[in-house]
């Protein structure tokens, strides 16, 4: 992982891409962002990812097929899904796809960036 | 779910539940699949089972008797951190399954649950097992390919 971790960002909602992308853009981290998952898929073919954190329901492809498509091709990067509805069902498909968490929305922003803050860490130190 | 000139897995489970008819049920059609098991009732049974004996998969009740589940899925990390931990539960919930999910185990059923359901954590089980031991090769690789430290 470089100095500054690298996250993408996928949510459908410009509000919550743009909130995120301030947020950790201020802890000077590398943002980029994405609004489905077929974009964000682009986006992990041409740049350097340390974690993904994606929205659940979004139109095209949501977060469930992105990190089942990332497990095949992107088995290390740590994957965040965030959710405003959030039910057994997603959170145990979101277990079997070995997601490293499921947080519901609304969420405080400084529970999220500790979440990924720790799975960062996790992952750095294997 | 096997592969050709190796041992089928699982061979042995470990089936942690409080409740005696959930236990029975589970040995009656793990025996049926020709997995032997073992059965405990409680927490302290579970470690010591697992210090005591060798299994290739444990079933683990989210709500045993005697300790919290997050920390009897730490206890399997400590003692063999290949084996994979199938969690079970009565009482779905969102935070279960979340919790279960931060635990790091590799399936999460709801109980009752059927035969296919039973198969397929098995099914996920052995590819996590096998994953851990792929990893592990690359790790010892990852060091063989290391110089060897001179001042020794």
């Amino acid at each position: 992982m470089s100095e500054q971790p690298s996250i993408l960002i996928v949510d459908d909602e410009l509000l919550i891409r743009d909130l995120l992308y301030d947020f950790f853009s201020s802890h000077g981290w590398d943002i980029a962002t994405a609004e489905n998952g077929s974009k964000a898929l682009g986006i992990l073919k041409d740049k350097d990812i340390d974690l993904v954190l994606t929205d659940l329901k979004m139109p095209e492809m949501d977060g469930m097929d992105l990190t089942r498509q990332m497990r095949d091709d992107y088995p290390d990067i740590p994957v965040v899904i965030m959710t405003g509805f959030p039910s057994v069902d997603s959170a145990v498909a979101a277990l079997r796809s070995r997601v490293a968490d499921y947080v519901t929305k609304p969420f405080n922003i400084n529970e999220l960036y500790k979440i990924v803050q720790s799975h960062l860490t996790e992952t750095e130190e294997k | 779910m096997t592969h050709h000139d190796e041992k089928p897995f699982p061979t042995r489970v470990l089936v942690a539940d409080g409740n005696q008819s959930v236990r029975d049920h589970m040995e009656a059609v793990l025996e049926r699949l020709g997995i032997e098991t073992m059965l405990v009732a409680d927490a302290v049974g579970f470690v010591s089972a697992l210090a005591t004996d060798q299994f290739s998969i444990v079933f683990l009740d989210d709500s045993l008797p005697g300790e919290d589940p997050g920390n009897l899925v730490e206890r399997v990390e400590q003692f063999r951190p290949d084996l994979p931990v199938v969690m079970m539960t009565s009482c779905p919930s969102i935070d279960g399954a979340v919790n279960a999910l931060r635990y790091g185990v590799c399936d999460f059923l709801v109980k009752p649950f059927s035969l296919e359901d039973l198969e397929s954590a098995i099914e996920r089980a052995e590819r996590r097992m096998r994953r851990f031991a792929q990893q592990s090769v690359v790790d010892v690789s990852v060091f063989s390919n290391q110089e060897p430290d001179s001042g020794r």
